[in-house]
């Protein structure tokens, strides 16, 4: 007897351009679907969550509603046309929103904690990270996040592109 | 007004300019973020008729002190009818969050913040939405008081939940604390201290007998100490040797008081935090608090052990030397300090790298064992996938790296330190080719033996400043230490024991929820007005998802925690005027996790009342239905059990901690998902000995699997933090809610599997 495969036993809902319409208002993103059944619903105001938000931040990308339970899944957000991609990208960009760090201006280790001021895209901003080691937290091999004690996050999108003044001051958390 | 962040007296005019006077602000807060994510300052003002949403920048104006002020520079204004406001609410994103509403029947973004104010956003959110639709909610104090900022120098607190100011912090403070400690060892420390100033005084005296005073005295014809080898060479002797007894004796008397020292701070930190609260707990990961305490006693230890005694001794040997040779000769010790300052620079940048490099190597140690724990514990699941040569790839990349780093380590210790060392000889050459030509000349008085008498001095300047410059960071690190440690010794338990306890003589054991609010974290309501009643003698049973909130119930009752808002009663009694030791005798809990603690397994039942007979373990024991395991271990009721002994299955686990609350023998016992691990046919056992012991006794039993609680009273379900539902077993179905469909998807379950209910 032929075993079934895993991929035949579940099958994901997916979003696609024939079951799928996307409109945006004012910051807001909601969802015309029809499920497998021909069952047509509504949801004014859909959450976005990638699953994979550090390798691949638009493929497997769930779209939940009000309740963040899962209506489908984007497999890949180009797959869904210009105009749709357009507004899921705008919606995800302000979602994923962190502050990208350009330069670091300022990082100093005091009683555990360290004070650091960055310039980011969006000025200049200064906070507090507890416990550095384990709040900095780098991604595959060139991208890096620290958190700060209020939970805020910024990123560092390229470390070989940072300049040598600053790679200096964070060295020791690579 | 309720000002969930202060309303500045910069923002009132621009707030008037809008026809907003300051006595109409019902709720205000303030944010820190335009709606295009820059900074700015967002203020939310919530009055009768509107929100209005204003938008600027703030700025300092004049020096501080002096003239001081604030200035505010509106750049946009926004208000909202509040008749058309609904469902106001917060959005949370990775890094941000927003306010945001249905306004006119449209979705609409108030404001947009950074995590830094979502607290202050939350409580103007608590409060303004109950506003909005007339209602109003209860103010509670603490939503309003605003501790995040010194109040000494009214900077932020770095870390909100830790309220110390580094600009304020005073050291001296913490070290004269310290030697609080100290004070009955006081005769000891001096002792110590006379100790390392006699080495001190032998070591600076030594290098003056073996040098000039030999070459220039012992071994000049004329002088009366001509010839007299043996008396200087027993002089020496006796000065290095002196030295290095009274140095050995002070560091014996420093060790024993430094350790009984860092022992009394470590039995005080522990003392402080078995009185801490749970809250304390939560907010720091236990195994991080275990490290931290243990390595920042370390740290004291040896900075008073080694760090100190050395420092002391070697400042004074410095200034010993120091003035010994400007008395020498004034100009040739002018040129040998000539390099001091280069040196120390070039040993203080050469520490610094040397400490990254340090941290780096320590970092790679830490993730080489790490991964290697990792995969000795998972050795079942690598071998199960058959992972090794992956497993073995990766310990051999990480192996690797801290090979690295442990060879960059040493290759800076075999090159910058001879550098360094190089540097310092720099001031040997000035001294040797200065010294020289005075003394073959005779200028300023200098003699052979005085030429190497300076050589020796200046050495003895130099060689300490190795570690004199490190000083600096093993002080900061020191006072680190102290400052963590000081901050559990002071920290204030949030459940306090009330002053004057109500005692209630014996307990009836009845239990009441009045409207109980309670969250963990500011504004996530964990529990939400929960209300209801057990009778004494009676069974509750409480049902729920997970994540619910019903152990937070069980933590309520035992004043784990305190409730925000309402009040729970044993008795009649509010639980908060109960004490401490009323409480927990009478109120026993085996909760989800079952925490063993190293011992036997008759220690660990008898946990909570050492004094129990040998009798009374084995039928609290048989009662939990764990006798029947342990008279098949071979050492009985004293087999070791916990961390590093025999390993007891989760049901065995729990049965030992059922036995452990049996035996307390609670009017009250609390039973929080205390069997789930157990198969069906000991649960059911252990049901029935519960039910034996629930003839006058309170029970409350928390549980997913209804059939848990098919003996009990009375059901409560807990959905979401609400009581959704309460009765009978059969109230509850007939009900046709929440509990029906949880009965009857279980039902389900058991009948695809063949059985039925009987």
């Amino acid at each position: 007897m032929e075993s079934t495969k895993l991929k035949d036993v579940i099958t994901i809902q997916y979003v696609t351009p024939d079951n799928a319409v996307f409109t945006e208002k004012e910051g807001f993103l909601s969802l015309k679907f029809k499920t497998s059944d021909g069952e047509e619903k509504e949801y004014p105001r859909v959450k976005l969550q990638r699953n994979f938000p550090n390798e691949t931040p638009e493929q497997f990308v769930s779209v939940l509603d009000k309740e963040d339970e899962e209506i489908a899944m984007i497999r890949d957000v180009s797959e869904l046309g210009d105009a749709a991609a357009g507004m899921i990208r705008r919606e995800l960009a302000r979602r994923y929103f962190v502050f990208t760090i350009k330069k670091i201006l300022y990082v100093n280790q005091k009683f555990g904690y360290s004070q650091w001021r960055v310039m980011t895209d969006e000025g200049e901003r200064e906070f507090t990270v507890r416990d550095t080691y384990r709040n900095f937290r780098k991604i595959g091999t060139d991208r890096a996040t620290v958190s700060d004690v209020d939970g805020n996050r910024y990123e560092i999108s390229s470390l070989s592109g940072l300049d040598r003044a600053s790679m200096k001051k964070i060295e020791l958390y690579i | 007004m309720l000002e969930v962040s202060k309303m500045g007296s910069e923002v009132v005019p621009a707030l008037s300019e809008h026809g907003i006077a300051c006595e109409d602000v019902a709720v205000f807060a303030a944010l820190d973020m335009d709606l295009d994510r820059s900074r700015a300052d967002t203020y939310l003002v919530l009055t009768e008729k509107e929100l209005a949403v204003l938008t600027g920048q703030t700025s300092s104006v004049g020096k501080p002190g002096k003239k001081f002020r604030k200035e505010f520079r509106e750049t946009g204004f926004r208000s909202y009818d509040a008749a058309k406001i609904k469902e106001l609410s917060i959005e949370e994103y990775v890094s941000t969050a927003r306010v945001v509403c249905e306004y006119d029947g449209e979705d609409t973004v108030l404001a947009a913040m950074t995590k830094t104010v979502l607290r202050d956003a939350r409580i103007f959110v608590k409060y303004a939405a109950p506003k909005l639709e007339g209602k109003e909610e209860e103010v509670n104090e603490d939503d309003f008081r605003d501790d995040r900022f010194c109040p000494r120098c009214g900077r932020r607190y770095p870390d909100p939940d830790r309220k110390i100011c580094p600009h304020c912090m005073e050291k001296s403070k913490l070290y004269r604390r310290l030697f609080t400690f100290a004070k009955d060892y006081r005769r000891h420390m001096a002792l110590v201290l006379l100790g390392i100033a006699l080495t001190a005084a032998m070591g600076v005296a030594a290098p003056y007998f073996s040098t000039e005073f030999f070459y220039d005295r012992v071994l000049s014809q004329g002088d009366p100490w001509y010839g007299r080898i043996v008396t200087a060479a027993l002089l020496v002797l006796l000065l290095k040797v002196g030295g290095m007894i009274v140095g050995a004796v002070s560091g014996v008397i420093s060790a024993r008081v430094t350790a009984k020292v860092t022992y009394q701070l470590k039995k005080t930190i522990f003392s402080a935090i078995e009185r801490l609260s749970m809250s304390f707990f939560s907010a720091r990961q236990t195994g991080g608090l275990m490290n931290q305490i243990n390595n920042d006693s370390n740290e004291i230890y040896w900075f008073f052990m080694d760090g100190a005694p050395y420092f002391i001794k070697n400042v004074v040997q410095i200034a010993a030397a120091l003035v010994i040779m400007f008395i020498m000769n004034v100009p040739l010790a002018l040129c040998a300090i000539v390099v001091v300052p280069l040196f120390a620079l070039t040993i203080r940048a050469l520490f610094r790298r040397m400490n990254s490099l340090h941290a780096r190597t320590y970092r790679s140690s830490r993730a080489l064992n790490s991964s290697l724990s990792d995969a000795l514990t998972g050795f079942r699941v690598v071998k199960a996938f058959s992972r090794e040569k992956e497993e073995t790839e990766r310990f051999d990349r990480q192996s690797k790296r801290l090979a690295r780093d442990s060879r960059s380590v040493t290759f800076f210790n075999n090159t910058a330190f001879p550098i360094a060392t190089v540097i310092m000889y720099l001031s040997n050459i000035i001294v040797w080719g200065v010294g020289g030509w005075m003394a073959v000349t005779g200028a300023f008085g200098m003699t052979y033996g005085r030429l190497l008498a300076f050589l020796a001095y200046s050495n003895l300047m130099n060689e300490p400043m190795f570690m004199i410059v490190d000083m600096a960071y093993w002080f900061s690190g020191c006072t680190n230490g102290m400052q963590r440690l000081f901050e559990i010794a002071d920290a204030e338990p949030d459940v306090r024991e009330s002053a004057e306890p109500t005692s209630l003589g014996s307990m009836k054991g009845s239990v009441r929820f009045d409207n109980v609010v309670f969250s963990y974290e500011k504004g996530k309501k964990v529990i939400d007005g929960v209300s209801f009643e057990v009778g004494a003698g009676r069974s509750l049973g409480i049902v729920g998802k997970s994540g619910a909130g019903k152990s937070t119930l069980a933590n309520l009752l035992m004043r784990l925690y305190d409730v925000d808002e309402g009040t729970v009663y044993i008795d009649g009694v509010d639980v908060k005027d109960l004490s401490f030791d009323e409480l927990r005798r009478d109120v026993g809990i085996v909760s989800q996790e079952t925490y063993l603690f190293v011992g036997s397994i008759s220690d660990n039942i008898r946990y909570a009342c050492p004094g129990a007979t040998d009798e009374d373990v084995v039928k609290a024991a048989k009662l939990a239905g764990a006798h029947d395991f342990i008279v098949k271990l071979p050492d009985g009721y004293d087999t070791m059990i916990g961390f590093g002994y025999k390993e007891l299955s989760g049901g065995e686990r729990q049965r030992v901690s059922i036995a452990r609350a049996i035996l307390l023998d609670p009017r009250i016992l609390i039973l929080d998902e205390a069997t789930a691990a157990m198969d069906t046919a000991t649960e059911r056992k252990i049901g029935e000995a519960v039910n034996e012991l629930s003839r006058g006794r309170t029970v409350i039993m928390i549980a997913h699997r209804l059939s848990t609680l098919r003996d009990v009273d009375s059901l409560v379900v807990i959905d979401d933090g609400k009581l959704v539902e309460s009765g009978t077993h059969e109230e509850l179905i007939r009900a046709k809610g929440k509990y029906f469909d949880l009965y009857k998807l279980q039902l389900e379950a058991l009948r695809n599997i063949g059985i039925t209910e009987e």
